[in-house]
């Protein structure tokens, strides 16, 4: 985590809500992870186990009817299934490129969240915000 | 001569047991190096900046990461797609591509959705922009 900006990342829209001392909550549970080109992050059905933030390259979400959109979006939300019940991923998500996301935790976010109900209602608010403008919903 | 065959056995011995704790020596630090492998991604990025211009002098860098550009790809998935049939399904193409033997058939994907060569039909299908391909720009590449 050391290598990137807390300030930038507080500024994601998922975050950007978030007092500093949620903030503080926040950050040490975050993780800096790379992904390789091709790489399966996320399987349709599998236990929610990670949240992912993307920070840099471009993500196939698709489903087991062989729809598909992608995102490359700095901030953008992946695995939100991590936080919502019945934490279980409802889709494919394949790195289509080399790639940079900060990840959570699935248990240690939830966690968090249901022992702090403020920090869990803006987080929660900002993923459902996310998974609105998201092109297909299943 | 008699003590030729004490001296030719230690030696053997001496010769297997250096072998041996070169051969552990090896062994134990293995996974140092599988280690290093899982992580060459973070390595190769630490080595960059270590070595490499700073930020500042390169400016901010790009959201994604590319892939050189290439004609030849995106003739490779125009013919796939001419193939297969329009709408298509995006991992059904890059399933046939990887079949295909196309190398590193992600990043070229991407790289054709960034470029609208390859544009989504708002269903969750994807369709290949002819007009942006026959475009004279496109078609020269």
């Amino acid at each position: 985590m050391h290598l990137l900006d807390p300030k930038e990342i507080k500024e994601f829209p998922v975050f950007r809500e978030l007092s500093p001392k949620q903030w503080a909550e926040v950050y040490p549970l975050l993780h800096h992870i790379w992904t390789l080109e091709g790489e399966e992050l996320v399987r349709e059905g599998e236990r929610a186990h990670t949240f992912f933030i993307i920070l840099r390259g471009h993500f196939m979400v698709h489903y087991s009817d062989e729809r598909a959109f992608t995102l490359w979006q700095r901030g953008e939300i992946i695995g939100w299934s991590a936080v919502i019940r019945p934490f279980r991923y409802t889709a494919n998500v394949t790195s289509l490129t080399e790639g940079e996301m900060l990840s959570i935790a699935g248990i240690q976010f939830l966690e968090l969240l249901q022992a702090n109900a403020s920090l869990g209602d803006k987080l929660v608010k900002k993923i459902n915000e996310d998974i609105q403008h998201r092109p297909l919903i299943t | 001569m008699q003590h030729n065959g004490f001296s030719m056995a230690a030696v053997g011995i001496t010769i297997v047991f250096t072998a041996l704790v070169t051969l552990s020596l090896i062994i134990s630090q293995l996974h140092k190096l599988l280690t290093f492998w899982d992580n060459r991604a973070a390595w190769k990025q630490k080595i960059f900046r270590m070595f490499g211009p700073q930020e500042e002098e390169a400016g901010p860098a790009p959201h994604v990461y590319h892939v050189p550009g290439s004609p030849e790809s995106a003739r490779q998935f125009c013919l796939l797609i001419q193939a297969t049939g329009e709408p298509f399904s995006l991992p059904g193409l890059l399933r046939t591509a990887e079949a295909c033997g196309i190398r590193h058939p992600y990043a070229k994907a991407s790289r054709l959705i960034e470029e609208h060569l390859i544009i989504p039909d708002q269903k969750g299908f994807y369709v290949w922009n002819h007009a942006e391909y026959d475009r004279p720009a496109k078609r020269s590449r």
